[in-house]
């Protein structure tokens, strides 16, 4: 398949990241985060941690619930909302297909808020290799620029047609809960007055009814990066794709899903000797 | 989820529509959130609406950079 195949060559993807460890400085520790499952999958599918450096380090953050909030509001999933523990991250890995539309500008205040660098990337595995490479040289050089490594399809302005149309269909709400990051202002949407008649919420008078999540499960932890899915007790115990307990499993691209797919086995032959 | 892949236009349809395939599997989709689609161009397909139009230089140009970043690799660790 042409614009696909050619960006999953194992031998091109074994030789850039000998590239990476090289580049990278000895003794120095890297920690990129993700925050697309896009990515989430690409890196546990294609066995991506196998070819990185053990001092390059990739964190699972949220998935779709940050990919897609407003820029302003990516603060709130880096820092923890009980206040003070930031999670230590060198550096972002931009979403691919998002970024098609919004385009790479709405990065731009992270980079420059936190200091931190961000690569916008394809999803497919040679992308995210690169854009690692791309991450390493940054922080080696001292930058924390935008980078738009999937510039064969993402633009800075992003698609100005589809933006128009989406506000003229959706409006911001006030305030809204995520799963493992909590109420954050102007940080969904929903339809605008004139579309009501479409709107299931208001049509049909719904109201949000709190569900108590397992006590046990550890989504918000493995949405901000602070634990791994296997650090959670309940991963391949009683939370399965099967059974899930929390969104992380749920949905096929949250991390733990991700993890359970492709990652287990990895985890199994590490321990044994 | 976010996942999508280009596509090849095989034909334009009215009403900002296009068939597209991929692997001998042909589908009708929309356009309407893209300028000027000519067949033969590459669509970043997503639940039925065309995002993005691949620009095949921008493409050579990535994997240009990759096989650069793979030369500078040690020849011991390169395939």
């Amino acid at each position: 398949m042409k614009h696909i195949d050619e960006y999953r060559d194992g031998n091109l993807a074994r030789a850039m990241a000998a590239t990476i460890a090289r580049e990278t400085v000895p003794g120095r520790h890297y920690q990129f985060m993700e925050f697309c499952g896009g990515h989430t999958h690409a890196i546990s599918r294609y066995g991506i941690e196998d070819l990185l450096p053990a001092n390059v380090q990739m964190v699972h953050g949220p998935g779709c619930p940050v990919c897609v909030l407003p820029v302003g509001r990516i603060d709130d999933a880096i820092l923890d909302p009980s206040g003070g523990r930031a999670i230590m991250v060198d550096g972002f890995v931009g979403p691919a297909h998002v970024s098609a539309v919004t385009g790479t500008h709405p990065y731009e205040s992270i980079a420059a808020e936190f200091a931190k660098p961000v690569v916008v990337a394809g999803f497919e595995p040679l992308d995210v290799v690169h854009a690692v490479l791309m991450l390493v040289r940054q922080i080696n050089e001292g930058r924390h620029d935008v980078e738009n490594q999937y510039f064969r399809l993402v633009t800075q302005q992003g698609n100005r047609i589809a933006q128009r149309a989406m506000e003229d269909v959706f409006e911001p709400r006030p305030s809204f809960e995520w799963r493992g990051l909590g109420e954050l202002p102007r940080s969904a949407l929903r339809l605008r007055d004139i579309f009501s008649d479409l709107d299931a919420e208001r049509r049909f008078g719904i109201e949000t009814v709190a569900a108590a999540d397992n006590p046990g499960c550890e989504c918000g932890e493995v949405l901000r990066g602070l634990k791994k899915p296997a650090e959670c007790k309940l991963f391949g115990t009683l939370c399965s794709p099967e059974t899930p307990m929390g969104s992380c499993m749920v949905s096929p691209e949250g991390a733990c899903s991700a993890h359970w797919t492709y990652g287990r086995f990895r985890d199994r032959r590490r321990t044994v000797p | 989820m976010c996942l999508a892949i280009p596509i090849r236009v095989d034909a334009l349809l009215p009403d900002d529509m296009a068939r597209v395939t991929l692997d001998g599997v042909s589908k009708c989709v929309s356009i309407a959130l893209l300028g000027d689609v000519r067949v033969g161009d590459y669509l970043l397909i997503h639940v039925g609406y065309a995002l993005a139009r691949l620009d095949p230089d921008e493409a050579e140009e990535t994997l240009a950079l990759m096989r650069e970043a793979a030369m500078l690799a040690p020849l011991a660790m390169a395939p």
